[in-house]
């Protein structure tokens, strides 16, 4: 490559700068969008075109060879620190950004979340003091100097985070600066248009002064450009007489220029008889000004909007409705099904050799909380079982009700410790020959029970994977919910839940107008296909808004009165934990330091050790947390102990990511081999590779702690709001012991995944 | 989100991330043969861990960069088994490299000039640092001296993951101040008092 080319595409990706801009452009774009329709003279194409282009000169500054060369040429370093000072700001700031961006962002965001930041008292005075010219001035000007000084330039050069500091001040400031030469929008401004000539003639002699000296002092003034390598031979003191040069010339430019702008602007008889009828319309503080114009604009924050669709996305939402498309991806799990069956009794018995050993256990369940988080339950939309169990129906009468005393989660919380149990004690991981069995047990009992019960029994009060799945998707983004209740309100013939023609109605019994939470919710879709009016969609949610809300459910009730319900959360949050623990060395030393010492079978130390994990530590912990909570509130236990206990499905989740995360990108490329190993028994290809790369990067625990992070503050935030329900005199007493369980939980799920972890499905060299 | 633009920005995080090298702190600049080089190191200090190694390599004679050289990097414990460096455990999975003859690449970094290497540092201590330069038929060698500290502690390296929690509380509870402020009416804006039209 030539050292041009090299230069040219001395490009890189800073991931929170991008992501900051992304988001800003597209509140802007959205904000923008829904302005120049109702205001479209205050919002014309060029005002996106120059906070675009603002945008568009910060991530110059940012990711440009400009920062890839900064370290080694002042002069770069000195277009960078324009661009982010004089350029991108004024630019931002055309485009009057205020409403665009507070419209871009979602109502209930605006409503109440900046809403009350808005109106607070000590916020607007603190806004009021930096906003005044005089601060915005210094703060300018302060920055300029300070930075451009050896000492604060040197720490920069030698530390990102103080070189990110720089830029933010930069960029901050320059915002302060320029805000009162733009005036953007509707703010109001503070001193007459003409102070603004003299208060950038004197930014510009401070600038001139600065430039001055890097132009005349005679020496290199930061000892990094006279230690840097000299590209093509440029002294460090040419390099540094061009840099002042750069900020002298092309600075000045920037000050002079509105200068002149605003004097003309001033001097003209026209536009001076203009400006102040337009300052006129501004009323006596910015934030009635806003009401008064977001009024005017017919923008309400309580008005309803539209839900965001899944089903509206072209092409996606046809083919996620389709019931071909459901079928065929049964049909495709039903095919990796039995593949992993016959793998696993015939196959090798190493567990990383065999479709056993890596599929079911890495790759299915971490996908599985992949689609649960960043959309819903489809796992159970496209499972394998179903599809065995619809075959059932056709052997069998299915016309039995399930007994009415297993009608409950009891049952399926015992498969779950069970489950978890085996899990461990007889190390099914491990084992390809008891994971085919286990999915051979799956398909005979689902076979079996539906053959014989009708209404989904065998999902809504057998099959632990949909209770999993079903606790999970209470904190996911998307929910099969109706679009327009009041249609439903009119609805007579409620074909969601009977039926129509030959399309069956929801078995599972949720009545859609009625249903209120993923919770036992298969994603099967029958009742989008069953409803005449097309009025049920896959609809943007608030992620974990029903753990909070108390609300009566169809077929569930209220979370309130169900304590099966509350006590599979808890072992489901718990077992989170325990299943983790369980692969890292300091716990696996203890079971068999134990197992050892003790003289106990390995079934009977993991049975011990989940039994305190999973019950004991678990419910002595929630009973404690429950009886103060309880007392404080006044609620019976049962109450308080099953609304509580709702809230801690995402720090559940936020465990349950992480863990299986973890396993996914380490083993990401294990069946690769595996596939290679099937090809080439069966049709004598080439021999499989088993030294396989992963999707595993050092940043992975830091993706980890953030999704404990998103739990624990879920959590959190969902106890805070059922504390307000149960006692809205003193809520922070009902909260607090809530508080402190997520945080001891937060705590420990932290160290586990510090700790090494088996690597499980994985030959290890 | 499709799963094609999701893995795209995966990888893209991913590089992203990985890309740490864009000079740092020069720890050398020498000539050998015909070359002039510039070794850089990142983090600034240097202490047991994953480290950054970029070289910049020019014409002796000219300085214009050299951009068809092959470079190995060659660690070297000099004294000391002092603390052993932390590995998150997803990158303990992978055997530790070995610390000698390690490639060092053009386009390794942000900056398309130097060649780089990431290397996992063992231990603290003093390590020599070597490194073997390549053109045509031209060699190069040269040394220096690295002292690398311990580690970071594991959590402290963390810490602003771990602060985020408490972050997040404090905006929270600033945002309930507001929000009993505006209830007892000591603001100007209320907007939950308009109803839709």
């Amino acid at each position: 490559m030539d050292p041009a080319d090299a230069i040219v595409s001395s490009w890189s990706a800073p991931i929170v700068p991008i992501i900051g801009l992304l988001l800003f452009f597209l509140l802007y774009v959205r904000g923008w969008y829904l302005l120049q329709f109702r205001v479209p003279n205050r919002f014309p194409l060029w005002r996106l075109a120059a906070f675009v282009g603002g945008l568009a000169t910060v991530f110059l500054a940012l990711a440009s060879p400009l920062d890839a060369f900064a370290n080694l040429l002042l002069q770069v370093h000195m277009i960078q620190h324009l661009l982010l000072m004089m350029i991108a700001p004024p630019l931002l700031l055309s485009g009057a950004p205020y409403l665009p961006l507070l419209l871009g962002c979602p109502r209930w965001f605006v409503r109440d979340i900046v809403s009350p930041f808005l109106a607070w008292g000590p916020l607007q005075r603190f806004v009021k003091l930096v906003s005044h010219p005089v601060f915005a001035w210094t703060a300018f000007v302060s920055s300029n100097v300070l930075w451009h000084l050896p000492f604060f330039y040197e720490l920069a050069l030698s530390s990102q985070n103080w070189h990110n500091v720089e830029h933010l001040s930069f960029l901050c400031t320059g915002l302060l600066f320029w805000w009162h030469v733009i005036q953007p929008w509707p703010s109001r401004p503070v001193w007459p248009r003409w102070t603004m000539i003299p208060y950038l003639l004197l930014a510009d002699i401070q600038n001139t002064a600065l430039a001055a000296f890097l132009c005349f002092y005679d020496q290199v003034l930061y000892p990094t450009y006279q230690l840097a390598p000299r590209l093509w031979g440029i002294k460090p003191l040419d390099d540094q007489v061009l840099a002042g040069t750069i900020m002298w010339v092309p600075g000045s430019m920037v000050f002079l220029v509105p200068a002149a702008a605003i004097a003309i602007q001033l001097l003209s008889p026209t536009l001076h008889k203009r400006m102040p009828s337009t300052l006129a319309t501004v009323v006596k503080t910015q934030e009635s000004e806003f009401l008064r114009i977001l009024r005017k604009i017919g923008w309400h924050p309580h008005a309803s909007r539209a839900q965001f669709d899944l089903f509206r996305i072209p092409f996606l939402g046809a083919l996620i409705r389709a019931k071909a498309f459901r079928r065929a991806m049964q049909i495709v799990m039903l095919v990796f099904a039995l593949a992993i069956v016959l793998d696993g009794f015939l196959g090798p018995q190493t567990t990383a050799m065999n479709l056993a050993g890596v599929l079911p256990w890495t790759h299915w369940r971490g996908f599985t909380v992949i689609a649960l988080l960043v959309a819903g339950n489809f796992f159970c939309m496209v499972c394998p079982f179903t599809f065995v169990r619809d075959l059932g129906r056709r052997f069998f009468p299915n016309k039995r009700a399930w007994p009415r005393y297993l009608r409950t989660k009891w049952f399926s919380a015992v498969l779950i410790v069970l489950y978890l149990w085996a899990y461990e004690a007889f190390s099914l991981w491990n084992s390809p020959w008891l994971t085919a069995w286990i999915v051979l047990g799956y398909f005979a009992a689902a076979f079996l029970i539906d053959g014989f019960f009708h209404a989904g029994s065998f999902c809504k009060y057998v099959c632990p994977i949909g209770q999993f799945h079903f606790v999970q998707s209470l904190a996911s983004p998307f929910e099969v919910k109706v679009r327009t209740p009041d249609i439903c309100s009119r609805c007579r013939t409620f074909d969601c839940i009977r039926g129509r023609n030959e399309q069956s109605g929801c078995e599972l019994k949720l009545f859609q107008p009625k249903k209120a939470s993923n919770f036992d919710c298969t994603f099967c879709m029958d009742c989008v296909h069953a409803c005449p009016h097309d009025n049920v969609g896959l609809l943007a949610v608030q992620p974990g808004a029903n753990l909070w809300n108390g609300a009566l459910r169809s077929s569930v009730g209220r979370f309130a009165n169900r304590a099966d319900i509350a006590v599979l959360v808890i072992l489901l949050v718990f077992g989170a934990l325990t299943n983790a623990a369980a692969m890292i060395s300091p716990v696996t030393e203890v079971f068999d330091w134990t197992a050892r010492s003790l003289v106990l079978p390995r079934p009977i130390v993991v049975a011990v050790f989940l039994f305190v994990g999973m019950l004991v530590v678990p419910g002595a912990l929630v009973t404690a947390c429950t009886n103060v909570s309880r007392l404080l509130a006044k609620q019976s236990f049962t109450h308080t102990f099953s609304d509580f206990s709702m809230t801690l499905v995402p720090l559940g989740f936020g465990m349950w990511l992480a863990h299986l995360l973890f396993h996914l990108f380490t083993a990401s490329h294990t069946p690769i081999p595996v596939f290679q190993r099937l090809l080439a028994e069966f049709f004598h290809t080439a021999k499989p590779n088993w030294a396989v790369a992963s999707w595993a990067f050092p940043q992975l625990l830091d993706l980890q702690i953030l999704l404990l992070d998103a739990g624990l503050l879920l959590s959190w935030y969902a106890a805070w709001k059922v504390a307000n329900r149960l006692a809205p005199d003193r809520p922070f007493g009902v909260f607090v012991p809530w508080l402190l369980l997520g945080l001891v939980y937060f705590l420990v799920a932290v160290w586990i995944i510090f700790q090494p972890m088996d690597m499980r499905g994985m030959l290890m060299s | 989100m499709n799963s094609r633009l999701q893995t795209a920005f995966l990888f893209w995080l991913i590089l992203s991330n990985v890309a740490l090298a864009d000079g740092g702190t020069i720890r050398l600049q020498t000539d050998t043969g015909s070359f002039h080089i510039t070794v850089f190191t990142q983090p600034p200090i240097l202490a047991a861990g994953p480290v950054d190694i970029t070289v910049l390599v020019q014409n002796r004679k000219d300085l214009v960069p050299v951009m068809d050289a092959t470079l190995a990097l060659d660690l070297i414990p000099l004294e000391g088994t002092g603390e052993k460096s932390w590995m998150p455990p997803s990158c303990a999975m992978s055997t530790t490299p070995g610390l000698s003859a390690i490639p060092a690449r053009l386009n390794h970094g942000e900056n398309r000039l130097l060649y780089g290497a990431t290397v996992q540092i063992a231990h603290s201590g003093r390590w020599g640092l070597r490194i073997h330069l390549q053109r045509a038929s031209e060699t190069g060698t040269a040394e220096t001296l690295l002292t690398v500290a311990p580690p970071t502690p594991p959590p402290l390296a963390y810490w602003h993951l771990f602060a985020l929690p408490g972050v997040c509380a404090g905006i929270f509870i600033l945002h309930q101040i507001a929000l009993r402020a505006r209830k007892n009416g000591n603001s100007l804006l209320h907007l939950s008092r308009f109803k839709p039209s």
